[in-house]
């Protein structure tokens, strides 16, 4: 009880509570003042435009991809699913990069097949279009999960007795289907919402090149170029933000009260929909769309990172992996980077699968009441935007700390303790459920053989419970690898992470560059999610994200 | 003669004291640099090739925003970082004034100019590195002074830096409003004719190579040596003048390895730093050393005068009427 309530006053409370103090530190009127200034209210309009742009494409896109992978008989559909997951996987930066390089009269695959718009093109993907583009299919697949997990309660029978009713496909996915999902496309819309509204990485590449400023950029941009004078502004701005994400997930809170409808059932829905002779067509349009939007912009990664020079048309002769030498083995800072980003990742997903199991016994046997409490504290540093929870962690740990006057500020430390804040709830949901489905009366044997509690958690729980805890730490560590936002303004000499580096690279003018640290950085996570893959047996059903979206396997006949 | 012996004697020896010991230039050295990455490696492996016992790490950012991470770490009372080379020498008087660079006055200096370096000995001028328009080989119109950015031509595909991340632009700035006639008007002019600033000077280059946009004020060296890999990019130095920095070298006072800092000075200002420095493509600042490939002679390139102390007071002020003026 005590280690939960430590883990949570420390990563939640203190930080939250120090950047409101700071934030409202000379009255309400200062806090006014930051916020009534033309540069804020333009930024706060271009953060509403892009979360309601890029969750409503995300939203579209998200639906029709988990309903068509549930409900059709479409072969191939874990490929789908597990291609729909890694997009999610790249770092958003990443992607953005990607699109950056698809279009305009730069791109390397326009200009080689001879469509690049003439020079002085504006490219289409900076500026707001392609924010909400690049967020919009970004963000996709979150809202495909999402709904991937509702559709998992949606019970076979109810679905059965329609179609016997001679109900077509399409009423059952419209009448039936829909309305069941209800909560979870409003959690699925706010998902995306919040998360737009705190996306750091694509406003970062596709805004600031052409002054088109979100609260995220715009932020960090005061901080980056005005230092610590700028502090308190920043804490205002993020509340501000944080305001904004807040208004959505209330909003939801409230719908979604009075919309509970709890659906278990032990026949999980399987496909119902028979297309028939349009199953090839509609696998062609899934696949192309995946190829445009997936596929396409990383083959232009590619492209980018092997040409001589930015501008220079590709071809056999003149393609070169130079850069790859430079960013993998020449040039310190980003091998540097490959390794904190590897180093503060693992650190971080070992320690919070610990601290996850730990936490879960405890909230397992908790009030309820007392549990929703505490599991809404947990939530809330990964609900709050990851530039938010930077800024905290700056307010926090700026001065050196109390007692032990040691600074962490500028140490792998404070990006470390800033992992552990925002990805706290995201390794304790899946131990949270897996504890849940627990049988009681093994504890309690043990209990009356007199085995101490350590040894309860050591060879009862924790076994049993293993394979929740490896999933939460993959995650984790998948999260924690490609992150930038918090990196962006806590890292210091000698503690870049990869994200850090690849804005240094684009920053510097080194786009190729940047591209390949940018392709050798998606090549890890694919292998990653290769050896998830493999082991998927060993792990318990949907442990793996992209399982869940594929659904169980064959049409059902009969 | 017998007590000329412990007399010379004692001379030799108060000879090696004066020389001070041969101490062990060895440790580690932070650097902190707005040099592009791959540029900034290029220094620090050179320099570890001459002093295989320091290990130098770098930061790299804009000279604006390595500068605010000083700042952020001087508050919170320790920094990593041993040595600066950043882009301009108004910032470094502005850290001279507050007593946080340490002077090297063994430094030999004594083949450079007057000016060049700070007469205090505390900050070192590597480079001349000045700002002037590049513009991809598609224009139509070839710009050959300042105004011509404000040609129809060039309507909404000019692209500068801002002094918000790069100290180049900072002084660029000060000394084109210092120069042209219209002053601050120019930049209204060009905010008004859909010129578009942000960033640093990278991203002008992949922009104008890319041909997102046409035109770019940018710093010599970067389309100079990209013209070379083949990118399709020119780069002219206006009929006005160019505004020039020398992107200076200076050790913070609250160094923990003085002796290697120096020493990493030294390297820059020495004849084979400057040879580096040629090698990547920059105009050195040592006057014996050749100029790169695609550059005009020294003699011939006009730079614009510039009042140092002015900037320096008129530094953020400065900043905050180009953001203003381009809505940022």
């Amino acid at each position: 009880m005590l280690a939960l309530a430590v883990f949570i006053v420390l990563f939640s409370v203190i930080p939250v509570g120090r950047l409101i103090l700071t934030a409202f530190d000379g009255g309400v009127v200062a806090f006014w003042q930051v916020i009534d200034a033309p540069e804020v209210w333009r930024a706060s309009r271009n953060t509403l435009v892009v979360a309601l742009g890029s969750g409503g494409l995300a939203m579209l896109i998200g639906v029709s991809f988990a309903l068509i992978l549930s409900v059709t008989n479409l072969r191939a559909r874990t490929a789908l699913a597990f291609i729909m997951v890694l997009s999610l996987m790249i770092a958003p930066q990443i992607s953005a990069l990607a699109f950056k390089t698809l279009a305009g009269p730069a791109s390397p695959l326009l200009k080689l097949i001879g469509l690049a718009p003439s020079p002085g093109t504006p490219n289409p993907m900076l500026g707001q279009f392609g924010i909400i583009l690049v967020m919009g299919l970004h963000h996709a697949p979150l809202v495909a999960i999402t709904l991937a997990s509702g559709l998992a309660s949606i019970p076979r029978p109810l679905i059965e007795a329609a179609r016997l009713e001679g109900a077509s496909p399409w009423q059952v996915v419209r009448y039936i289907m829909l309305p069941l999902l209800r909560p979870f496309l409003l959690t699925a819309a706010l998902l995306v919402f919040v998360a737009g509204t705190g996306n750091f990485g694509i406003p970062a590449l596709l805004g600031l090149p052409v002054g088109y400023v979100t609260l995220p950029t715009l932020l960090f941009r005061k901080l980056a170029s005005f230092g610590p004078g700028a502090i308190n502004d920043a804490a205002a701005i993020s509340v501000l933000i944080a305001a904004i994400a807040c208004t959505g997930v209330i909003a939801a809170g409230l719908v979604l009260a009075r919309a509970q409808n709890r659906l278990e059932s032990d026949h999980r829905l399987e496909p119902f929909w028979d297309l028939g002779r349009w199953r090839l067509a509609m696998e062609m349009a899934v696949w192309g769309f995946v190829a445009l939007t997936i596929l396409l912009p990383l083959a232009s990664l590619v492209a980018t990172s092997v040409v001589p020079a930015y501008g220079v048309r590709l071809s056999l002769e003149s393609a070169t992996l130079r850069q790859y030498a430079e960013v993998l083995f020449r040039q310190d800072l980003t091998v540097r980077a490959f390794r904190n980003s590897l180093m503060l990742a693992g650190a971080a997903a070992l320690s919070l699968g610990v601290i996850a199991l730990i936490s879960a016994y405890v909230l397992d046997r908790a009030k309820p009441k007392a549990r929703a409490a505490a599991f809404a504290l947990i939530e809330l540093p990964y609900a709050v935007p990851g530039i938010v929870l930077a800024i905290a962690c700056i307010l926090l740990f700026i001065k050196p700390l109390p007692l032990i006057g040691v600074s962490i500020y500028a140490t792998p430390w404070i990006i470390l303790f800033a992992y552990h804040a925002r990805f706290y709830a995201i390794a304790l949901k899946p131990v949270l459920a897996a504890m849940a489905t627990l049988d009681d009366a093994v504890q309690e044997a043990a209990v009356c053989d007199g085995v101490g509690l350590y040894h309860r958690l050591r060879h009862i729980v924790a076994p049993l419970v293993f394979p929740a805890v490896f999933a939460g730490m993959l995650m984790v560590f998948l999260l924690a690898f490609n992150e930038l936002t918090v990196s962006a303004l806590l890292w210091s000499a000698g503690t870049e992470t990869l994200g850090v580096a690849l804005l240094s690279l684009e920053d510097s003018g080194l786009a190729a560059e940047a591209a390949a640290v940018a392709v050798a950085a998606t090549l890890l996570v694919l292998v990653l999610m290769l050896v998830m893959q493999l082991m998927a047996r060993r792990l318990p059903p949907d442990a793996l994200p992209w399982q869940g979206l594929a659904g169980p396997g064959k049409l059902r006949r009969g | 003669m017998n007590r000329m012996i412990p007399l010379s004697l004692g001379l030799v020896a108060s000879l090696v004291l004066l020389a001070g010991p041969a101490r062990a230039v060895e440790g580690t050295l932070t650097l902190y640099t707005s040099q592009p990455n791959t540029d900034a490696q290029q220094s620090v492996d050179a320099f570890m090739k001459a002093y295989p016992d320091v290990t130098v790490t770098f930061v790299r950012d804009g000279t604006t925003k390595i500068m605010a991470k000083l700042e952020a770490e001087l508050a919170a009372g320790v920094t990593p970082a041993d040595v600066l080379l950043i882009a301009d020498s108004v910032t470094m008087e502005g850290l001279k004034a507050r007593d946080l660079l340490l002077s090297h006055p063994d430094a030999d200096i004594s083949a450079y100019a007057e000016g060049v370096h700070d007469s205090g000995k505390t900050w070192f001028g590597t480079k001349l590195i000045t700002t002037g328009i590049m513009y991809n080989t598609a224009a139509t119109m070839i710009p050959a002074s300042w105004e011509d950015l404000l040609k129809d031509e060039a309507k909404g595909q000019v692209a500068m830096p801002s002094p918000l991340t790069s100290g180049a632009a900072l002084i660029h700035t000060a000394t084109l409003v210092g120069n042209l006639d219209a002053g601050w008007g120019y930049y209204e002019a060009l905010a008004a004719h859909g010129a578009q600033a942000a960033g640093g000077n990278g991203g002008i280059l992949t922009q104008v190579a890319g041909g997102e946009k046409l035109y770019g004020m940018v710093v010599d060296f970067l389309p100079i040596r990209e013209k070379a890999k083949g990118a399709p990019v020119e780069f002219v130095f206006p009929e006005e003048g160019v505004s020039a920095i020398s992107e200076p070298v200076a050790i913070l006072a609250s160094t923990q390895n003085p002796d290697a800092a120096k020493a990493f000075v030294d390297f820059l200002i020495s004849k084979e730093g400057q040879e580096l420095a040629l090698s990547q493509g920059y105009l050195p600042a040592h006057p014996d050393v050749a100029v790169p490939e695609g550059f005009p002679d020294r003699s011939t390139i006009k730079v614009m005068p510039f009042d140092a102390a002015k900037a320096l007071a008129e530094a953020e002020a400065n900043t905050a009427r180009f953001a203003e003026i381009f809505g940022q």
